[in-house]
């Protein structure tokens, strides 16, 4: 009995390791150094995000006429702006405001682009002429462009920005997720799937939608960066938050005005946007290299 | 593409991750507070506060031998021109352009007297009914239209012409509380060809200040009415015609020929509208911009720093001060405005909005504004304003809406007001508008308005340009500026007895009478009056501030 056991497991032990995808996975992104550092600053700033108001040295609306646009000190390590106000403590608590702004506008276009995408890819014909089409106009405006037209036309805001940031995100997906729809529906299990009767939707979100997960995963990361960027820049030309929020985009735009007499007013917030979307692009550069098996 | 820029950008990411770890890790040492009226920190505050010399310079710039580029003046403007009708035009930057193309009769100086303009000399009768103007000889307009008493006659009748509907109509005929209308001039006419007179129904002591208001337009032009396009072409007899008016962009004027009076040296003058405080001063810097005005207040050091360029500050006749609708509930209370008016520091405001160079409000009118009379400021106190919020019922404040500009300053103006009513729990919303869009807001009528506070500034040369315009029971939009919507019987007596004394000095008692009964009942948040700040290039030679705006008309270009 034992010698069997022993003989049995010796030859498992010859066999090649069963591959854990998973575990490949992390192997193969942990070698790339700059995704790794993109992720631990993304994680860091959504936990800055989640816990920003509650951890700011002061309160970020505090006023003090007597030190009105100071320099960075031991007081302020960041400064204060025209009104005395701590900008470290500004940009801390508008992490909320900027990042839910981007990561909302992001989801929900995604979520609207995922679904048209399916939708053109598995039905093909007519439908996706007609999806395809509408997304070429849209294509053919610069996007920000798209977005202030979209703020100018339903007014200025914080949920208007989100709504324009999103709109101008949907057709970027759809063409991305219907590419990938039309190579996954030729695979032999969706064959399988259709001819064992299972219906249109099931087939469609059951079958097909998990094979263009690797895609949208990656485009998603990387399209955060570039939604927190549009935010910001709504916010900064005054379409965004309300000139009275801290919102990075906004504290960066009443900064400009000093840009002479007080940098630090623009260079900080700038700085934080500018590594935040550094930082999102670096992940998502790192989660296409590792998924993406033509690179491999 | 991918791979260079990841190379590229790694090492400087990680670094600069690093440093701002770094930060993270300092500002955690710094503890927690969370007051909302934060104590002095000592840490350095980087703004100086401008003073002046005897001169009223502020910088007196060291270069003096630049040169300028062409012989143009460009004066770069914080708000919009928004009207090129000298008929209709009411802002401040308009009348400033107007002061260009069109002649008065009479005008203000920098010092607030009168001065002969097209009239070289007038007449009051003794009863103070018949104002006569002697107009001077050979004046013509552009197409070679006599300027005489018979012109000035066609302009009024096309300015109380209701088919025009201009706002001009406004200076002879008053619209009284039942909506019927006073006529206040009932006659001018021609005394002879170069003489014309103005006959008042009963005195009215601000009739000067109407006049030098009163802009003459070419008579050929002035009666087609609403036909004739000011925006395509002036009809002046000053020494500049309009050549493009860019509504929202700049507005250029060159020098015509013909002028009666002495040519002015600079051939062009172009005003741009650049409303970011930073890119004005970079304007100024780089040559692009001649003139600044108005010059932030914080920005003295890069104005020192850059050598060639002047800095004036001088005292004005703008107020400051936002509109409490009277209409809202909250506001209607006067304990509730007085309030208010205690909660604001105006030393504060003062300091942060013009690093000190504004005095603050001791009366609805400017120090300068003859007629002024000093009331006794709301002193900045917090608890007393507290107790007459409690008093009122409004221990917990309310919610209420704040429009206004949205240039830099303005909007820094409204956030102060926030922050400092929001001492008293009154949560301020602050809305920055285009100022085309505030216009029509603010035009609405009492039953329909929006208005509840409105962040705004006004200047007039006279007393009753402030009392009657801004405050008098029948000056409500869309006809007048009364957007707090305030009703005082007692001041309207007042400001009427005013306009009616023969003298001055009795005029001024009735004024003084009603800036103490408007001071009392606070139907605004009163402010400060800010110094008018000018900053230009060291090449061009003497520039004044005048009630009108900027005058260049006797400078000279270094070219």
């Amino acid at each position: 009995m034992s010698e069997t056991t022993t003989s049995q497991t010796a030859s498992a032990e010859a066999l090649p390791k069963a591959q854990n995808p998973a575990k490949q996975f992390i192997k193969k992104f942990t070698q790339r150094k700059s995704a790794v550092a993109g992720l631990a600053f993304i994680i860091f700033i959504l936990i800055i995000a989640v816990i920003g108001p509650s951890i700011t040295p002061y309160n970020p609306n505090a006023y003090d006429y007597n030190a009105l646009l100071a320099g960075p000190s031991p007081q302020h390590i960041w400064g204060t702006d025209e009104f005395g106000r701590d900008v470290f403590s500004r940009i801390l608590a508008g992490a909320q405001l900027s990042l839910g702004t981007a990561l909302t506008a992001s989801v929900i276009g995604t979520a609207a682009g995922v679904v048209l995408g399916l939708i053109a890819g598995f039905f093909g014909g007519i439908v996706d002429s007609f999806i395809m089409r509408v997304c070429d106009v849209m294509f053919a405006f610069p996007g920000i462009l798209l977005a202030i037209a979209i703020v100018a036309i339903i007014g200025p805001g914080i949920t208007n920005v989100m709504i324009g940031v999103a709109v101008f995100t949907v057709p970027s997906f759809a063409r991305i997720i219907r590419g990938a729809v039309l190579e996954v529906k030729s695979e032999l299990y969706v064959e399988v799937a259709q001819s064992i009767g299972c219906s249109r939707l099931r087939t469609m979100f059951v079958h097909v939608f998990p094979g263009t997960l690797q895609a949208l995963i990656v485009n998603f990361s990387m399209n955060v960066g570039g939604a927190i960027l549009s935010a910001s820049s709504l916010s900064f030309l005054g379409f965004g938050a309300s000139v009275t929020q801290a919102e990075w985009g906004a504290i960066l735009s009443q900064g400009r005005n000093y840009l002479a007499t007080a940098p630090h007013l623009v260079f900080f917030p700038g700085l934080v946007i500018f590594l935040t979307v550094l930082a999102f692009n670096l992940f998502g550069d790192g989660l296409r290299d590792t998924l993406d098996p033509k690179l491999n | 593409m991918a791979n260079i820029s990841k190379n590229v950008s790694r090492r400087g990411f990680v670094a600069a991750a690093g440093a701002t770890v770094a930060g993270l890790g300092l500002a955690g040492c710094a503890g927690n507070s969370d007051s909302t009226t934060d104590t002095t920190t000592g840490s350095a505050d980087s703004t100086e506060l401008i003073t002046t010399d005897k001169d009223g310079f502020v910088v007196r710039a060291e270069q003096t031998d630049g040169k300028a580029p062409a012989n143009e003046c460009i004066i770069a403007l914080e708000g919009a021109i928004q009207d090129t009708n000298p008929m209709t035009c009411s802002d401040g930057n308009s009348v400033n352009v107007m002061y260009y193309i069109y002649d008065t009769l009479v005008c203000w100086d920098s010092n607030f007297e009168l001065q002969p303009a097209a009239a070289d000399s007038w007449e009051i009768s003794e009863d103070a009914c018949t104002y006569t103007f002697h107009i001077r000889d050979g004046i013509t307009f552009e197409d070679g239209t006599p300027f005489d008493a018979a012109c000035v006659v066609t302009n009024y009748q096309a300015a109380i012409d209701p088919a025009n509907n201009w706002r001009r109509r406004r200076m002879f005929i008053r619209t009284l509380d039942d909506d019927t209308e006073e006529v206040r001039v009932d006659n001018v006419y021609a005394v002879d060809e170069m003489t014309v007179a103005f006959h008042l129904v009963k005195p009215y002591s601000p009739f000067m200040n109407s006049v030098s208001q009163f802009s003459i337009v070419n008579p050929t032009v002035v009666v087609q009415g609403n036909n004739y396009d000011y925006s395509k072409g002036s009809a002046g007899s000053g020494p500049y015609r309009l050549v493009e008016y860019a509504q929202g962009d700049h507005t250029s004027l060159e020098l015509r020929e013909g002028y009666w009076g002495e040519e002015p040296a600079i051939e062009k003058i172009t005003f741009r509208e650049v409303p970011e405080a930073g890119s004005r001063i970079a304007m100024l810097q780089t040559g692009e911009a001649t003139v600044v005005y108005p010059t932030p207040s914080d920005q003295v050091e890069t104005i020192r720093s850059a050598g060639d360029i002047n800095m004036c500050s001088t005292p004005s006749n703008i107020m400051r001060y936002v509109t409490l609708n009277n209409d809202v509930e909250a506001l209607s209370d006067v304990r509730v405005r007085q309030a208010m008016n205690y909660a604001i520091d105006k030393d504060a405001y003062i300091r942060v909005m013009f690093s000190g160079a504004a005095t603050e409000a001791t009366s609805v009118l400017p120090t300068i504004v003859p007629g002024y009379a000093k009331q006794e400021p709301y002193k900045f106190d917090l608890e007393k304003a507290k107790s007459l919020m409690e008093e009122a019922g409004y221990a917990d404040g309310f919610d209420i809406n704040l429009i206004g500009d949205n240039s830099t300053q303005e909007t820094k103006g409204m956030t102060f007001v926030m922050q400092q009513l929001a001492q008293i729990n009154i949560n301020v919303n602050v809305q920055p508008n285009e100022p085309a869009t505030n216009a029509e807001i603010t035009a609405e009528p009492e039953d329909t308005t929006t208005v509840q506070m409105w962040y705004v500034n006004w200047s007039q040369s006279d007393a009753d340009g402030f009392l009657r315009s801004l405050l008098y029971s029948t000056s409500l939009p869309p006809i007048g500026y009364n957007t707090a919507f305030w009703k005082n019987a007692d001041f309207d007596e007042q400001v009427d007895a005013g306009n009616a004394a023969a003298t001055v000095d009795e005029q001024n008692e009735h004024y003084a009478e009603a800036q103490s009964i408007a001071w009392e009942a606070c139907p605004w948040l009163f402010l400060a009056s800010d110094n008018y700040l000018y900053s230009y290039k060291s090449y061009l030679s003497d520039v004044k501030m005048i009630p009108n705006g900027i005058d260049v008309m006797h400078s000279t270009l270094n070219v």
